[in-house]
């Protein structure tokens, strides 16, 4: 045992990791991950800071929650650890402790000022993979404009776009960023996937085209009116 | 080779789209260990298993025999189990409108491709459901009319200890421990694979092993009122026993729920049986001799197996937990291991009158998870017909010491509807709830006393098979109704909660519980008359269940009501579970006298 839990000095230092959850993994809700994480945590002995008070829980927090039956490439988890270990150690020894379905691919240390990732999410952007015929293609580009400027969507929506999936001709993505809260001047509205997806199957249905997949494909965090990453955002508290 | 039909996932993505908490439909825990289903069937002898709980994910989960069984089957190099759990009504629904049949978790195998379907019955109210489950799994419910491809359906648990009322259903019913019969069974499977699948000839062979009850070699004869004159053949099945219970590995390496489980927590078997020979309790009789583990090896398996779940929450299982001997021995070995790492214990089935202060010195250093302790009766005069050997000293001892060492909490449990009670027995009860909470607030250090908080639990008495009880009655839904309202009235509702159970469905699980082979008739009309999930209390359709005794003209009270008469037969008398029926008797005689004795003390 080492001698740091019984010393006053509290030694503590915060990581951020980005992860992965996909496949059926998507049918997971959030609270189902977290303790997934934190049993993860226990296996692959590393030791993390408790609150305090009558019932201490482990200091785990975490950014905005992916709808359930969304698969999602950017979740993300703060966590204060009362060991030293390198960012590189969390990721292969809980890499380790997880099913292949949630993988942690990034990780990096948190200055102790910050705020946690989910008050510091603004957007969320989803990737909506589509299939359609030839000429699916255009049809997504009016469609895109459509949905931009729709009363529905209006205001909870940052940015609409579209792009070819790599590796597969047939395959279009819809990029689309949405909100993650109010701001006053800005958005008066937060965008909700899910009670937003009939109104989209519509909209592509009228389109000829089909959803195939949606991943939750990164968090924002709006920087002096840019789209920044929660590991950029880290380079402006150095 | 056989044919093995599963469920595609892109289909599973359209079947589950809209259905709440759809992470009970997938595997992909840690733990999984079933082998590849295709591998598999290329040899005839190997044998493809589907274990099946008859109830939803997050209960079905935490049961540790399907922990176990799930663990020794697949560690058998020639066969594989899967799980599969009731679908929620939603699923259900889904299912039946698409017409999709219900499948494992694993690997989405169709119930209708396995080799062997076994049900672990926990309780008479689960039978529903297994038949539903048959039934989305496009099986015959049925067992005579199942075709030779068809799977074999068997059931074990404690509710099979009286086979009669699911014979009906199962081609055989494992009757005791579960570990060593499985490979039995599982190596007579694969003979019958190979052999070309001569369903009569493999249930004769297994029907001479101890512990197989086959349904169809069994015959009941009925008096014109309903009870039984004879059973032919009158040869008893033996129940199966583990005699050493460290010779099977506890589970260290469990499959370890996604979805929060109603236990969620890693658990531990530390004693099978029980000596206390309550005269209400099933288990109590039924899991007799009474065996041990040593703690030594105990502690090394706890350790492993909390390292390799990370949960932090252990539970020793038993049915009394205080009476194991190196209780303490095994709370300090596994808590010292723990490297600072936060521990809760979990100690259920504590007795009253061997709660040491030193067992709640151990467990108070983690996080205090809840008391439970249960007195039963209200008076000494009512423990002493039910056996229950407490005295209130010790009651209040033991309340003493949980209080003062920092619990703030304390589920206390109680039975109403037994033999010989009397008023005073129930406004008793009220008044030793109101008696034990002043105490515990006393015992309190001040500043936590807003705090305090007592679950106390109602529960309505049920006359089992194969206990001393066995013979008498329960008593009227009135009767009952009444004196569950005479607690209520009398107890202070301010920081005391009481919980007390459906007493409509009491009756029903009465009625299974101490029925026969005709009550397979009223399951099957009552599961087609929409029965299902009824442990659950918004799903109870009591209803269902009535119109079926009606329309086979069976009298519910012949099964509830009336006390069994002490040299009838029984319809459990097939099964031989190790406890001489002059025993039970002898038992049942000795509380019949103590409510006679009690009776004259009052007259005089």
């Amino acid at each position: 045992m080492d001698g740091h839990n019984n010393s006053n000095i509290e030694i503590e230092k915060k990581i951020r990791f980005k992860f992965s959850k996909t496949g059926q993994y998507k049918y997971f809700s959030h609270l189902d991950i977290i303790a997934m994480i934190t049993k993860a945590l226990r296996r692959a002995k590393i030791k993390i800071k408790y609150s305090k008070g009558y019932n201490p829980r482990p200091r785990l927090s975490f950014g905005p929650p992916a709808p359930l039956g969304i698969e999602s490439n950017a979740e993300y988890c703060d966590i204060a650890l009362r060991d030293i270990i390198t960012e590189d150690e969390l990721i292969r020894r809980l890499n380790d402790q997880l099913h292949k379905k949630i993988i942690i691919d990034k990780a990096m240390e948190l200055p102790s000022c910050i705020k946690n990732i989910m008050s510091q999410t603004d957007i969320i952007e989803y990737f909506i993979y589509v299939c359609g015929d030839d000429s699916g293609s255009e049809s997504l580009v009016k469609m895109a404009a459509d949905i931009g400027g729709s009363d529905e969507f209006k205001g909870s929506i940052h940015d609409i776009d579209c792009a070819k999936a790599a590796g597969n001709k047939e395959a279009m993505i819809l990029k689309l960023s949405g909100y993650a809260k109010i701001c006053k001047d800005r958005n008066p509205k937060v965008f909700k996937l899910m009670n937003y997806l009939e109104s989209l199957r519509k909209v592509f249905d009228g389109h000829g085209l089909s959803i195939d997949r949606i991943v939750r494909e990164e968090l924002y965090i709006l920087k002096e009116e840019k789209m920044i990453t929660p590991f950029e955002i880290l380079k402006f508290y150095i | 080779m056989k044919d093995i039909k599963v469920l595609k996932y892109n289909e599973l993505d359209r079947l589950l789209e809209g259905i709440q908490k759809p992470g009970r439909y997938v595997d992909h825990e840690i733990g999984v260990q079933s082998k590849d289903p295709y591998e598999l069937a290329r040899e005839a002898k190997n044998v493809l298993a589907c274990l099946a709980f008859p109830d939803i994910y997050e209960i079905g989960m935490p049961n540790l025999g399907l922990q176990i069984l799930y663990d020794i089957i697949n560690k058998h190099p020639d066969c594989s189990a899967e799980r599969v759990f009731a679908p929620w009504t939603d699923l259900e629904d889904r299912l039946r409108e698409m017409g999709t049949e219900l499948f494992s978790l694993e690997n989405r195998i169709y119930l209708n491709s396995f080799d062997l379907i076994g049900f672990s019955l926990q309780h008479e109210l689960s039978y529903t459901n297994t038949l539903n489950m048959l039934d989305l799994g496009g099986i015959e419910i049925i067992a005579e009319k199942r075709k030779q491809d068809s799977p074999l359906i068997c059931a074990g648990g404690p509710a099979m200890v009286n086979p009669g009322p699911m014979s009906k259903f199962m081609d055989f019913i494992v009757i005791g421990d579960g570990e060593e019969i499985i490979i039995k069974v599982l190596e007579a499977i694969g003979k019958y694979n190979e052999g070309g699948k001569d369903r009569g000839a493999f249930l004769k062979e297994i029907s001479k092993l101890d512990g197989i009850y086959v349904p169809s070699e069994y015959r009941h004869h009925y008096f014109e009122d309903g009870r039984i004159e004879k059973i032919d053949p009158s040869s008893k099945v033996r129940k199966a026993i583990v005699a050493d219970l460290d010779s099977i590995k506890t589970v260290t390496a469990p499959i370890i729920p996604n979805i929060k489980p109603v236990h969620d927590r890693y658990a531990v078997e530390i004693m099978r049986g029980c000596s206390r020979g309550c005269r209400f309790c099933q288990a109590g009789f039924i899991y007799r001799p009474v065996r041990s583990r040593k703690a030594r090896g105990l502690i090394d398996q706890a350790i492993e197996g909390l390292d390799n779940t990370g949960y932090d929450e252990i539970s020793f299982l038993s049915l009394s937990t205080s009476d194991y001997k190196g209780l303490n021995e095994l709370i300090s070995g596994v808590s010292d291991s723990m490297e600072g790492e936060k521990l809760s214990i979990s100690l259920p089935s504590m007795r009253l009158d061997s709660f040491t202060i030193e067992t709640a010195e151990l467990i108070q250093k983690g996080r205090k998870t809840g008391l439970t302790f249960a007195p039963e009766a209200g008076t000494q005069h009512m423990r002493d017909i039910i056996n229950k050997n407490i005295s209130e000293e010790e009651i209040m001892d033991c309340v003493d010491i949980a209080f003062s060492k920092g619990w703030e909490k304390i589920k206390l449990y109680f039975m109403i509807g037994f033999p010989g009670e009397r008023e005073e027995d129930i406004l008793a009860i009220a008044d030793l709830i109101k008696r034990i909470a002043s105490r515990a607030r006393k015992a309190m250090p001040r500043k936590k006393i807003k705090r305090f908080n007592m679950n106390v639990s109602i529960n309505v008495f049920n006359p089992k098979p194969f206990t001393p009880f066995q013979w008498a009655a329960q008593e009227k839904i009135e009767v009952l109704e009444k004196k569950i309202h005479q607690i209520l009235d009398n107890v202070p509702q301010k920081y005391i909660n009481i919980s007390w159970s459906d007493i409509a469905r009491s009756q029903i699980e009465c009625a299974l519980s101490r029925g026969g082979i005709r009550l397979g008739d009223i399951i099957e009309d009552a599961w087609k008359a929409g029965a299902k999930f009824d442990n659950w209390t918004d799903l109870f359709d009591r209803g269902a269940w009535m119109d079926a005794f009606k329309k086979h003209a069976i009298e519910i009270d012949l099964y509830t009501t009336r006390g069994y008469d002490t040299d009838e037969v029984l319809p459990w008398d097939s099964i031989d579970v190790g406890v001489k029926k002059q025993f039970l008797l002898t038992q049942y005689k000795s509380a019949l006298d103590q409510i006679e004795k009690g009776n004259n003390g009052r007259t005089q």
